[in-house]
């Protein structure tokens, strides 16, 4: 099943999308195994997200880079946010 | 019982209607504070602000700090209007209003709101002006303005 990795602010130009369809195989177990399965190449992108002020969501709640990934439909990067 | 009203817009909306309706579903509030932020032209400088956000997340985010508002003051009701997608300067941005029986209460509740909003509800703010775009970021001092909530008001 395919994941719909979500890039927003920055991030999605950065990336130079809003969103990339990743299979989760068994090799990626964290947020930080799927960032260096995102751009391995790409070290622009594989900053920005690394960056400690990024929040990551899986299936909409936020949560620690650590966290499996396993099962997850949905991942998001979130830069800082600017409301208001 | 005191309800919360989150709405994201992407296209404009009329404030003074809004605040109107909102007036009108809280007859017997007997304090009704409003804020409305429009998106600052600098002299010319910015000729469009754009707002990125995440459906069905961002929603869910603001919902949550307008219930913690309705947790912290008595009030009899607030809401929310943002907008998302390209802004011209002079247009409304944000729409924050509570209602209560009496005026402190639906202040500070107003003020919370706003600082919440600025460091804690999922928008992106890309800023195109003469010399080019860039993202915005928060600045110290809107942690800071969130930092004065911290403590909880006393009953």
């Amino acid at each position: 099943m395919a994941t719909r990795v979500l890039f927003f602010g920055r991030l999605r130009d950065i990336a130079g999308a809003g969103e990339r369809l990743v299979e989760v195989r068994a090799s990626l177990r964290s947020i930080e195994d799927l960032i260096e399965f995102l751009a391995p190449e790409d070290d622009a992108l594989r900053r920005a997200l690394l960056d400690p002020s990024v929040k990551v969501a899986v299936d909409q709640r936020v949560v620690a880079r650590a966290s499996s990934i396993d099962g997850a439909r949905e991942i998001a990067f979130l830069p800082p946010f600017s409301g208001g | 019982m005191a309800d919360a009203s989150v709405r994201i817009a992407a296209a404009s909306f009329d404030p003074e209607a809004e605040i109107a309706a909102f007036r009108r579903a809280h007859p017997d509030a007997g304090a009704i504070v409003t804020f409305v932020g429009q998106v600052r032209g600098d002299a010319g400088a910015v000729k469009t602000l754009t707002l990125d956000h995440y459906p069905g997340f961002t929603d869910v985010e603001i919902a949550r700090i307008a219930n913690e508002a309705l947790g912290r003051w008595r009030l009899d009701g607030v809401m929310i209007l943002h907008r998302v997608g390209a802004l011209e300067p002079g247009e409304p941005i944000v729409l924050a209003a509570a209602a209560a029986a009496h005026r402190r209460d639906a202040f500070q509740a107003v003020d919370f709101l706003m600082d919440y909003l600025k460091t804690d509800a999922p928008f992106w703010k890309k800023e195109t002006a003469l010399n080019g775009e860039s993202w915005i970021e928060p600045r110290a001092s809107d942690y800071e303005d969130k930092m004065r909530w911290a403590i909880k008001p006393k009953e």
